[in-house]
């Protein structure tokens, strides 16, 4: 019998938990007694940050992880690349093929973690309370708040924004008391937090897509026989399709439930956005190096 | 499993009662757990580091300069003659001027120690002159100074919002009515002293004695000013409402008052650095404590526990319990807050408490702890202060105990005063 | 009772303690006002580049979480030279002066060696992952670590010297 120890940072309806959880249950109904799988939810062994380092303690032996992979191999930062990915479909169709397997190959590479599916956060919009955001001049001096991630301040500084690192946390109040003009997330966390109760507008802009990774610790996996492997993997697929289906249904009804609270929605071409964030590439291509960023551009066009 | 918490929490208990550093302790008692448990050992420095590599805890040294650089700039002769034309025309004058410039001070330092070394040499001496009795003028002195923590500045806060996430801009905002009702609590038992021992007022009221001495006053007072309008109005975080004050006492009490030394500057700077220092590896330690005990299911049992107990829909009886077990650890336990909230944080989650007003409730619990033996940091320090025996300070500081838990038991029961100025400012 | 050496407060009667000079201490103390002062004009100047240029510095929060984890432990080790550490003596203070001196002995040796393990599971730690780099500034992480193994090696070494000294 295989010893499992699955871990996430979340809990409930947190897509990367519903991406751990669905693993969890559609490798048990394949593998049943051959393994035995104890599961980690809601930061009960550490946030993230501590989860990476316990996966390659082989203290844990999976974990579902989001945006914050890229401190462990700064390739993951090709999706801070705005408007890299036009569509849910083009974005899919990359992490199931060529983009996916180069990202897992520099994971294995970099810090021995073998990635076993890959699920969907979504994509992040902005919001903010200033003016719809419909062509990129619209964001000039616009205090944004951004996670504390090198790529996203570097791609919102090109455009003209102004990026604001500061904990999810505190965005309401700043939002709120106008210290912070607007922030940029995915629809669902923008539910989480309330955000949208001090916002007026929010931009479908789908400037960054946000994989689930669902990595496993690669000696771990090594020792695995190949058929258990196939059925890890299968079940990593699965998970995976649910993530996308719930990432659709939730998308549709968050932004009728926005419009409900009074809060104008539009939509923008990406085009013109695209054009503007080309100068981007050259800055994140000095964190994921020139080659990848070439390849990335080449393979999603 | 709840074993394995005993022999952690005796392990701490039974090292600190021996005289070992408390940061020894439990570093010690964390060892014991991994030793026990058989876990990975490397999550000790892990959780260590996660627990002090937070950007809210830079608050503290900059807030502890700020208050350094005020209280070595003299600033307190000239508070004291603002609150003596303001109050000193009242029964017992100058036992309530102690307490109002108690308040005063407290809007620019972050700790009691602070607000009592600058209140206390300037005040208790006086007290003692006009005839009030030596324990009486340190016990009040040492009780009033818990106003300090209560209004921003704050160190409790900066600690509990640095262990639990709540927001420190709400947490100081919550702080500001309850400092007021806290001075309003302590003026009226010295009011009920003062009618019963016949003391005197200190001087007449005279308007242009108030206008005088608020002109000399209203520079030092500038900087609470600053500090509450920044946050009220949004325009700073609190980390740089703690550099902007560092800035404004800088330039008072070099530039301004001339009265600090490039010597004395480096003095307080050395001083903030100790304090931080000691203050950021309890952070970190009692973070990986709170791990352990987690690991442990500790505040399972407790939220369980409580809500076996208390099976209502208030949680008033278990903020009570829960509060009742801090006085009791903050009675012996200095600094409280970061050893006592990890364990009871899960609990408060679990009961869906108030973060920002269990807060308050901390805060004052660890005023509470001060003036409390064994440990009373506060009486203690007052008590070298004014060269009074330390026993009979304690004996004297029972009135205002006594109106200090009558006041916690008011902020337990009415949410409203803490809770009401940050919703409103900040939702 | 607590210890109120450290807090930073002259209290009339305690200035006969003295202060311990030397070089170490000197270093120690200009690291502490070198990085204090740094530290506050990082944030200070984020504050005002924000607010009167409408451009904050974002690479200051990660450098000041470094800078403040240095600081920590310049101050912690003065505080140990000092032997200002938090302490509590309600049961130990009304010892005769043989027995309290044994005590003090025993604390100090199980003191340096509770630092010792600490300090050897945070080089442990160093080496594993000390090479990961920050999110913002893609520092390593190992300055933060190196800060915290600084803290508790020096603890070590100052208790030590404590215990010579007497
Ligand atoms: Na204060
Ligand atoms: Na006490």
């Amino acid at each position: 019998q295989t010893r499992l120890r699955l871990a996430v940072e979340t809990t409930g309806r947190d897509p990367t938990n519903v991406m751990l959880g669905a693993f969890r249950d559609e490798l048990q109904a394949a593998a049943g007694d051959e393994v035995a799988i104890e599961y980690f939810e809601g930061g009960a062994l550490g946030d993230e940050n501590a989860l990476a380092e316990l996966i390659r303690a082989g203290q844990v032996e999976v974990v579902s992880m989001g945006s914050d992979i890229v401190a462990l191999d700064s390739k993951f930062a090709v999706f801070d690349m705005p408007f890299l990915l036009k569509d849910k479909a083009t974005a899919r169709a990359a992490m199931d093929g060529e983009l996916g397997t180069l990202l897992a190959e520099s994971l294995r590479e970099t810090v021995n973690l073998e990635v076993l599916g890959y699920g969907e956060l979504g994509f992040r919009v902005i919001s903010n309370n200033v003016k719809p955001i419909a062509k990129p001049e619209d964001l000039k001096g616009l205090k944004l708040r951004t996670p504390s991630n090198e790529g996203r301040i570097v791609a919102f500084s090109a455009l003209g924004a102004a990026p604001t690192p500061m904990p999810l946390g505190e965005a309401y109040v700043a939002l709120r008391q106008g210290a912070l003009d607007g922030q940029e997330n995915p629809l669902s966390v923008i539910k989480e937090f309330s955000l949208f109760e001090v916002q007026k507008y929010i931009s479908i802009t789908n400037h960054v897509y946000t994989p689930i990774i669902l990595t496993m610790n690669g000696s771990a996996w090594d020792a695995l026989s190949p058929e258990l492997q196939a059925k890890l993997k299968d079940a990593a697929r699965k998970a995976g399709e649910k993530t996308r289906q719930l990432s659709d249904e939730s998308d549709t009804k968050l932004i009728d439930e926005f419009k409900a609270a009074g809060v104008e929605i539009n939509t923008i071409d990406p085009a013109a956005f695209q054009a503007a964030a080309e100068p981007v590439a050259e800055k994140l291509a000095n964190i994921v190096t020139p080659e990848f960023m070439n390849k990335a551009l080449e393979i999603v066009k | 499993m709840l074993w394995l918490a005993v022999a952690t929490i005796l392990t701490l208990c039974v090292l600190a009662l021996a005289g070992v550093p408390v940061v020894i302790a439990l570093a010690a008692s964390v060892l014991v757990f991994l030793g026990i448990s058989g876990g990975w050992a490397l999550s000790f420095p892990q959780q260590t580091i996660s627990g002090i590599s937070d950007y809210i805890l830079i608050t503290l040294p900059l807030f502890i300069l700020a208050g350094g650089l005020m209280n070595a700039g003299g600033i307190a002769d000239r508070l004291f003659a603002f609150a003596s034309a303001m109050f000193g025309w009242l029964r017992g004058g100058l036992a309530h001027v102690n307490v109002a410039v108690s308040l005063m001070f407290g809007g620019m330092i972050g700790t009691s120690v602070a607000d009592l070394a600058g209140v206390g040499s300037v005040v208790i001496p006086k007290m003692k002159e006009e005839g009030y009795p030596g324990p009486f003028s340190a016990a009040l002195t040492a009780t009033a100074s818990g106003i300090g923590i209560l209004v921003p500045p704050s160190s409790p806060m900066i600690l509990y919002s640095a262990v639990t996430g709540t927001s420190l801009g709400a947490l100081f905002l919550a702080g500001v009515v309850p400092g007021l009702v806290m001075t309003l609590v302590l003026m009226l038992t010295v009011g009920i002293l003062a009618r019963r021992h016949g003391w005197k007022p200190m001087q007449g009221f005279a308007w242009q004695e108030l206008v005088r001495t608020f002109r000399r006053a209203v520079l030092p007072l500038g900087m609470p000013t600053l500090i509450f309008g920044g946050l009220v109005l949004g325009i700073c975080t609190p980390s740089e409402a703690g550099a902007f004050a560092v800035a404004y006492a800088l330039v008072l009490s070099m530039l301004v008052y001339r009265t600090l030394s490039l010597r004395q500057l480096k003095e307080v700077m050395v001083d903030a650095a100790i304090l931080t220092g000691e203050v950021l590896i309890v952070v970190g330690f009692s973070t990986a404590l709170g791990w352990a005990l987690s690991q442990a299911r500790v505040p399972i049992a407790l939220a369980e526990g409580l809500q076996y107990l208390f099976p209502f829909e208030s949680t008033i009886p278990q903020i009570l319990v829960l509060l009742g077990l801090a006085i009791v650890a903050g009675m012996v336990l200095d600094p409280l807050i970061p050893m006592i909230m990890p364990i009871l944080l899960p609990t408060l989650l679990a009961l869906d408490v108030d973060l920002v007003h269990f807060g308050i409730l901390m805060v004052v619990t660890v005023i509470i702890g001060q003036i409390t033996p064994p440990v009373a940091l506060a009486l203690l320090v007052a008590a070298r202060i004014g060269q009074e025996d330390v026993l009979k300070v304690v004996r004297a500081n029972t009135p205002f105990l006594l109106a200090l838990f009558g006041f916690l038991l008011l902020l337990v029961c009415f949410p409203a005063i803490s809770t009401t100025l940050p919703n409103l400012l900040m939702k | 009772m607590s210890d109120i050496q450290g807090i930073g407060i002259d209290i009339p009667g305690e200035a006969e303690k003295v202060k311990p000079r030397g070089f170490v201490n000197a270093c120690m103390e200009w690291l502490a006002v070198l990085l204090l002062g740094v530290t506050t004009l990082l944030v200070l100047g984020n504050a005002l580049s924000r607010y009167v240029l409408n451009m904050p510095l974002p690479w200051t929060e990660e450098l000041v979480i470094n800078m403040l984890v240095w600081l920590g432990a310049a101050g912690m080790v003065i505080a140990t030279m000092r032997g200002a550490l938090i302490s509590c003596d309600i049961l130990t203070g009304p010892l005769p002066p043989r027995a309290a001196r044994m005590l003090m002995i025993g604390c100090t040796l199980f003191s340096i060696g509770v630092m010792a393990i600490f300090s050897w599971l945070t080089w442990q730690y160093l080496m594993v992952f000390g090479k990961d780099l920050t999110p913002v500034l893609r520092i390593p992480k190992g300055w933060v670590i190196g800060g915290l193994l600084f803290t508790t090696v020096g603890v070590t070494i100052a208790l030590a010297a404590n215990l010579r000294r007497r």
